[in-house]
């Protein structure tokens, strides 16, 4: 029985030793402005976008986003086909090596569910990024209101930044 | 060689008009996406009467035909629950108001919102939603039966997707209508909408329309 128990604790010791070294390092992984749109006081989905950059060389997979805020976060794809507007849910985002993902306007976005309160312009929201490795990450998403500012959507699809300071934090 | 030879000799029209095809067509590709006017590829080719609807605006009176009569309409239908692509086209619609209040006068143009979700969005719903893209801007919307007999013959489509508990996703036309103050469709936007190139377009085909009215 002791050393069946010996086993076991040498294989957790094993375990965590190995999930330690795949941790992901906090500068390996990026979220560069996120921010949400403000919307009508009334609505009920709120869209958070930003560039997430992976700055190692392996894939990082998001599998879960929460937010103290919303009821519930999704990772959605908005497509125009044929004319149409399409909106389905992802099941996680893959960033690959070395590489940005955007999540922008008509495209690929977090839908937001039911917020606790109202959201207005400058509001921070924090975001958690839950990655299959076990990691997570968390960064506050500044709400932004666009109507009104004559400031077209055209532009932040550009990925014109307008140097808002955001927090990014890695949690383990 | 011969056969090649004799091939090309006995074949010489059908060669000459294979060619001329190709390069024709190919032309005409050019033609139609690089040198066309934008102006032409939005507008109809005739303006397209309506015949009449009836739905419910979001002051909680009758939304027919006769809304759309006296002033140029913009008109985009979508739900309040699209977190996306709906507030990124109203957004752009506040833009395009602003744009075109340089040179328009505002009371000649109205923008309006039909939501094709009737279900969640309520006509108070819709008028609390409206209301922060811009205060002028007006929403409607309807039983599906109503909506039908104003979206079918503007060929717009909707479809609500299959439910996941209690939410789901509805898919529509991401156009930008036209309608002219004597309430007909001349011209779609598609999307994405840029509200400066909308703005531009509109400029250039409300002076054509007041030429060849």
């Amino acid at each position: 029985m002791k050393i069946v128990f010996n086993k076991f604790v040498f294989i957790f010791v094993i375990f965590l030793f190995a999930s330690s070294t795949y941790a992901v390092n906090k500068d390996e992984f990026h979220i560069h402005d996120p921010w949400i749109r403000e919307a009508p006081p009334v609505a009920k989905v709120l869209a958070a976008y930003m560039v997430i950059g992976n700055h190692s060389d392996k894939p990082f997979t998001i599998t879960t986003i929460i937010s103290p805020m919303f009821k519930k976060v999704e990772i959605h794809e908005s497509k125009i086909e044929d004319g149409i507007a399409k909106m389905q849910q992802i099941p996680e985002l893959v960033i690959d090596p070395q590489q940005d993902l955007a999540l922008s306007p008509g495209g690929n976005h977090l839908m937001l569910f039911e917020p606790n309160k109202i959201l207005k312009h400058g509001d921070l929201v924090p975001l958690k990024f839950i990655l299959s490795s076990g990691d997570s990450f968390s960064a506050n998403a500044k709400v932004k209101k666009m109507v009104g500012s004559m400031k077209s959507m055209s532009d932040k699809k550009d990925g014109k930044k307008d140097g808002n300071e955001h927090e990014h934090r890695h949690d383990h | 060689m011969t056969a090649n030879s004799s091939f090309f000799k006995n074949n010489r029209t059908f060669i000459a008009f294979a060619v001329s095809a190709i390069i024709g067509f190919f032309l005409w590709r050019v033609y139609d996406v690089q040198i066309k006017d934008p102006i032409d590829r939005i507008m109809l080719d005739q303006p397209q009467s309506i015949t009449p609807f009836s739905l419910i605006g979001s002051n909680n009176k009758p939304f027919t035909n006769e809304q759309l009569k006296g002033k140029w309409t913009f008109l985009f239908f979508g739900y309040t629950s699209c977190p996306d692509v709906c507030p990124t086209t109203l957004t752009e619609m506040a833009t395009l108001s602003e744009l075109l209040s340089h040179s328009n006068d505002l009371n000649q143009i109205q923008f309006i919102f039909i939501s094709v979700d009737p279900d969640r969005d309520t006509p108070d719903h819709l008028k609390n939603f409206i209301a922060y893209f811009n205060e002028s801007f007006v929403a409607a919307t309807g039983t599906i039966e109503q909506l039908n007999t104003l979206t079918d013959q503007l060929s717009v489509q909707h479809r609500r997707l299959k439910e996941q508990g209690d939410e789901y996703l509805v898919e529509h036309s991401a156009e930008l209508l036209l309608f002219s103050p004597e309430s007909t469709l001349l011209a779609r936007f598609s999307a994405p909408h840029h509200a400066d190139k909308i703005s531009k377009l509109f400029s250039q085909l409300i002076k054509g329309y007041t030429v060849t009215k």
